[in-house]
């Protein structure tokens, strides 16, 4: 069995490997889809906290409620244009908009936000809050601006929680923290309001603006109740999708993979491949190269590197596949030792034929399955360093990283909190991507070994 | 000889930082010199001499660096001062008897690495071999078609990833070990129970270290024992009487060992180049934890130092696995 | 695939019996066959190895191992060369053989075997790579001999070694079976060597059988085409031209249903492709041939 057709179809036998196949394809999908569904610059938003404020923070995946952990998804309202607007005095105008929701969690949401939008002035908003039972309290809103984020962080917003508070609990309370103003708006008043159970039932939200002129014209006003859960991997302490962070760091670190497992292993089996055909001392020189490279310690050489040079997705991968080459040239110094062995070798130069043409005809064609089967297994190593140099700080700017996200989770002590979907999804994706390669690469190694150590 | 052109790459690796370091080292030194150099003279200079003494400091610190030199001199010098580890001083570091000497940095730090990987490296090469040798034997058995599905483990599984993990759930879910560190606040007193201690916050991190290396070396062993199997001694042994058992675990493993030994030796030179990343995840006060610390700080010269001696280290490695495969193979001794 | 087919080879005490044969012929298989060394995929289908009127190849694998294997039956192998344990000494190879059949393993029995073969006792301290090759053999033949078999099997015993050595192995062959009175069973394709030694010899062509008879008789008068063929092909002092055998040895695994030496044979017959001939006796031999 020989030539393409030959590898293919025994390869096809290894179940194994026919999996990891798969599985790389549906990576290669998923890459493409993640590059062309965002914008370029989608890591710069990923990076800005400002862009998730409105997120659920800290939150696992939606489907743990399933597990009955009682964690209830967002609900969101996406605002219409408003059409009731009713003119109130000269040059003023009052649009309106009511919502309701229904909450049956015993948890509170963890955030309540209003992004309101609009041309023109508006001169100040009221948000009427109206629980299950009944009871309901005002909160004022001056000068609102549009597109901004009004939520529990926003101080505007948040002062009228705490004087109803205030009036509930009849102590003043010096600082105010975002469960207890939860607390405020979901638990039943009365005096023990911060203690007591959260209200379940129908939720009723009245959002009053009032305007200058029709000119102002209130196109929408979007409005969520975050919920304690979200989507399918949960979210970081800024909000910030675990899904989405996970999606966009596969491109480049497919990317990244492969430009380091190619530049590595061509330029390794080359190397080696000249070193075991030419033989004698310049042989033994190339394998002295070979091991000053071998020598230096990866990860604290590419950091100090770090300090040296700026880091791009390229320069990262270069300079990874320079600490990479070495095993390559050794193990196919060693294949070319014993193809050089065979017959024909000698035959052409019997026959006359120049070394350098015996040397592409007959010898590098030999090591192409080799070449082709160690690329594929150092895809995984490549990646993983890459991912570790991540995890301590150290990637090219403007991309998304999984080892950046676990670094966020160890500083932000993810581990303490019990985010494990913080720990958990990043780091099992690096497994995700890293297995596939494996299980090709070891197939197409068990297809590729018997020939080149057997005659 | 191959150490010095290793670290001469990494010397051109560092080069740009290295000098702006010395450079900043030459400045901390001159501004220390001035301040005694006034409080000694009790006013009795001029600010110009002073100027100028502090001037002069300056130059004959960077002179020893060969900075105003031809590069070969400036090469010379500075590896110089690499090999006998005069590090100068840290920007923000200190040791933990408050010296701000990299070099005592770097050796207060030191044997905890040490510890954690020699003895994490043992423990793979015992149980990795047993298991490599008990597959071979078995050869296509259950034991052997699972040793490839663990070695997979150790090209895609980041050690720390897993340290991460068994801190989120046997130190904070189920609370059974430690989070970190080395050791107890308060530190428990008497040699035993200290020494418990000190095991105690070891297990988490030498587990997930062994785990996803273990695999990958019990492969290794494996191919080498069939390798070996295949050879003729081993058919005549079996001709000549010789048990399996007795074959397999005298016979063929003593004729491995010393790869064996070069294979373990290798290990712990590599390992303590992944130092950083486990250490860091288990703020195992190491080598690596230093790193991490400085590079969030920004402590350049101790990260730079780190490395160097971390080349060292596995420079070290492997010549000493050349050595000893050298002495333990009789084929190379006498030959 | 058949490695051996049709053979029925028997050594009788303090005989010098050889099998010869070209490689790939089955020889070494059979070798091993004989002393269950066959590894996976090979294995013994059918047939017995009688010693002694026992069958060996039945027994308990235990009992084979401590009262057959190198007791009573040892092998010298054609790797023999490479036959022991690199990190071992000579003499602590020697030693182990006879302290795990619970024999004395001293220093003077070890000087004593060496002896047997002509070695020094200064080998014993010695690793195997220090020896020369027919230092190599030699010691192998000594730990062969240490506990006393009555059988020895050897194959290929002198090949990579030069002639000088090839006829000091011989010799020494010879001399052990005069001395010790043990059998020896000679496997060799070197039909020269075979010339010296053997009382009686087989030749063996494709895995089975071709040709049975004692030495002088086969020498003076070869039967089977084969065997023809193997002497004219062989060099002596007063050939002038060496003829081969054309053709190639036939593909274990598709053998034809006639006689396998059919395509190269110059006598080949319409019978000879149909059907496998028997093996009887021609004079004082047995052949395997439809010409008689």
């Amino acid at each position: 069995m020989s030539g393409k057709n030959g590898y293919v179809k025994e390869f096809s036998k290894s179940k194994s490997g026919v999996a990891g196949a798969v599985l790389l394809v549906v990576l290669l999908l998923l890459s493409v889809y993640a590059l062309t569904s965002y914008p370029k610059n989608v890591a710069a938003t990923w990076y800005n906290p400002q862009a998730w404020q409105g997120n659920p923070a800290r939150a696992p995946p939606s489907w743990v409620v399933y597990l009955g952990v009682d964690a209830p998804p967002s609900i969101s309202f996406k605002g219409e244009p408003w059409a009731n607007a009713t003119q109130q005095g000269t040059r003023t105008y009052n649009y309106s908009e009511s919502y309701s929701f229904k909450w049956s969690s015993g948890v509170t949401p963890s955030n309540v936000v209003f992004v309101p939008q609009f041309k023109g002035t508006l001169i100040d908003g009221v948000v009427t809050w109206t629980k299950p039972d009944g009871t309901s309290f005002q909160m004022y809103l001056a000068s609102p601006q549009t597109d901004n984020v009004y939520d529990l962080t926003d101080q505007d917003l948040v002062q009228w929680v705490h004087q109803f508070l205030q009036t509930q609990t009849g102590t003043l309370l010096s600082t105010v923290t975002t469960p207890q103003e939860l607390a405020a708006l979901f638990d039943r008043d009365g005096a023990n309001v911060l203690t007591n159970p959260v209200l379940k039932g129908t939720y009723h939200v009245r959002i009053d603006l009032l305007g200058q002129g029709p000119a102002t014209v209130a196109q929408s006003t979007s409005f969520t109740i975050d919920g304690r859960s979200y989507g399918l991997m949960g979210t970081d302490l800024f909000g910030r999708p675990i899904q989405l962070g996970v999606l966009l760091g596969l491109p480049y670190a497919l990317e990244l993979g492969a430009v380091t497992a190619v530049v590595a292993v061509i330029f390794g089996v080359v190397f080696g491949g000249i070193a075991g055909y030419i033989g004698g001392r310049r042989d033994g020189v190339m394998q002295w190269g070979t091991l000053v490279f071998l020598a230096l310690p990866a990860l604290p050489f590419l950091v100090a590197l770090s300090y040296s040079y700026k880091l791009t997705l390229l320069t990262e991968a270069l300079l990874i596949a320079a600490l990479s080459w070495p095993t390559y040239a050794i193990i196919s110094r060693s294949v070319a030792l014993s193809v050089k062995s065979q017959t024909y070798v000698e035959a052409d130069k019997a026959m006359g034929i120049s070394a350098m043409r015996t040397f592409f005809t007959h010898f590098m064609p030999r090591l192409t399955p080799v070449t082709i089967a160690y690329t594929v297994l150092g895809i995984p190593a490549g990646i993983l360093l890459a991912q570790t140099l991540a995890f301590l700080g150290i990637q090219p700017a403007n991309i998304v990283t999984w080892g950046g996200i676990l670094d966020d989770a160890l500083t932000q002590q993810a581990a303490l909190f019990g985010w494990w979907w913080w720990v958990f999804f990043p780091g099992m994706m690096i497994v995700v991507v890293a297995v596939p390669f494996v299980l090709v690469g070891f197939a197409l190694d068990r297809i590729v070994a018997p020939r080149v150590s057997a005659k | 000889m191959a150490l010095f052109a290793t670290v001469s790459i990494l010397y051109i690796g560092i080069y740009p930082a290295l000098q702006h370091v010395i450079t900043n080292q030459a400045n901390a030194a001159a501004q220390l010199f001035q301040q005694s150099l006034l409080k000694n003279s009790h006013g009795s200079l001029t600010q110009a001499q002073v100027q100028a003494e502090v001037a002069g400091f300056k130059a004959n610190f960077l002179s020893a660096f060969g900075f105003s030199q031809p590069f070969p001199v400036k090469y010379a010098l500075q590896l110089y001062h690499l090999f006998t580890f005069q590090f100068g001083t840290s920007y923000f570091e200190l040791a933990p008897d408050g010296s701000n000497l990299v070099s005592s940095i770097i050796v207060s730090y030191l044997p905890n690495t040490i510890t954690l990987f020699v003895s994490g490296t043992l423990l793979v090469v015992l149980v990795g071999t047993v298991i490599g040798l008990l597959a071979a034997r078995s050869a296509g058995g259950k034991l052997d078609r699972s040793i490839p599905f663990f070695a997979i483990f150790h090209s895609s599984l980041p050690a720390w990833w897993v340290g991460f993990l068994f801190i989120a759930f046997f130190a904070y879910t189920i609370n059974l070990f430690p989070s970190g560190g080395i050791i107890s606040v308060p530190q428990p007193t008497g040699i035993l129970p200290r020494f418990g201690d000190f095991l105690y916050h070891l297990t988490l991190p030498l587990t997930a270290f062994f785990l996803v290396t273990v695999g990958g070396f019990a492969y290794v062993i494996r191919s080498l024992v069939v390798s070996t199997m295949g050879e003729d001694f081993v058919l005549t042994a079996r001709a000549r009487g010789i048990s399996g058992n007795r074959i397999l675990f005298r016979h063929v493993l003593r004729t491995v060992s010393p790869s064996i030994v070069t294979q373990a030796i290798l290990n712990v030179a590599a390992s303590f180049a992944g130092a950083i990343t486990v250490e860091v995840v288990f703020r195992w006060p190491g080598l690596g934890l230093l790193t991490y610390v400085s590079i969030l700080s920004n402590d350049i010269p101790v990260i730079l130092a780190t490395t160097f001696v971390l080349t060292i280290i596995l420079l070290l490695g492997l010549y000493l696995g050349e050595l000893m495969y050298g002495i333990l193979d009789p084929r190379i001794r006498s030959g | 695939m058949r490695a051996v087919d049709n053979v029925d080879i028997s050594v009788g005490e303090h005989e010098f019996v050889g099998v010869a044969g070209e490689s790939g012929a089955g020889k070494s298989t059979l070798a091993l066959g004989m002393l269950r060394l066959l590894t996976p995929p090979g294995k013994v289908v059918s047939g017995q190895v009688l010693y002694r009127g026992a069958d060996i190849l039945r027994m308990d694998q235990e009992q084979f191992r401590k009262d057959y294997r190198w007791t009573k039956l040892a092998m010298v192998f054609q790797g023999s060369m490479n036959g022991f344990t690199p990190v071992f000494t000579i003499g602590y190879q020697i030693k182990e053989v006879l302290t795990l059949h619970e024999k004395e393993g001293t220093d003077a029995t070890v000087r004593k075997l060496l002896g047997m073969v002509n070695l020094d006792e200064s080998i014993a301290a010695r690793y195997p790579h220090e020896l020369s090759g027919g230092q190599k053999q030699r010691a192998f033949i000594a730990m062969a001999l240490a506990l006393e078999p009555e059988v020895l099997v050897t194959d290929e015993p002198t090949t990579a070694l030069d002639v000088i050595t090839q006829v000091n192995i011989v010799n020494l062959l010879k001399g052990l079976r005069k001395d010790l009175g043990i059998s020896v069973m000679l496997i060799t394709h070197d039909l020269a060597l075979i010339s010296e030694a053997v009382e009686r010899l087989y030749v063996m062509y494709a895995g089975s059988v071709v040709e049975e008879g004692s030495s002088d008789e086969f020498f003076a008068k070869p039967k089977h085409p084969y065997s023809q063929g193997l002497l004219s092909s062989t060099p002596t002092l007063s050939s002038h031209e060496i003829k081969g055998i054309p053709g190639f040895l036939p593909d274990l695994a598709n053998l034809p249903p006639g006689c396998r030496f059919t395509p190269r044979c110059p006598f080949a017959m319409e019978v000879c492709k149909r059907e496998y001939p028997p093996f009887k006796g021609v004079g004082e031999e047995r052949v395997a041939c439809w010409l008689y």
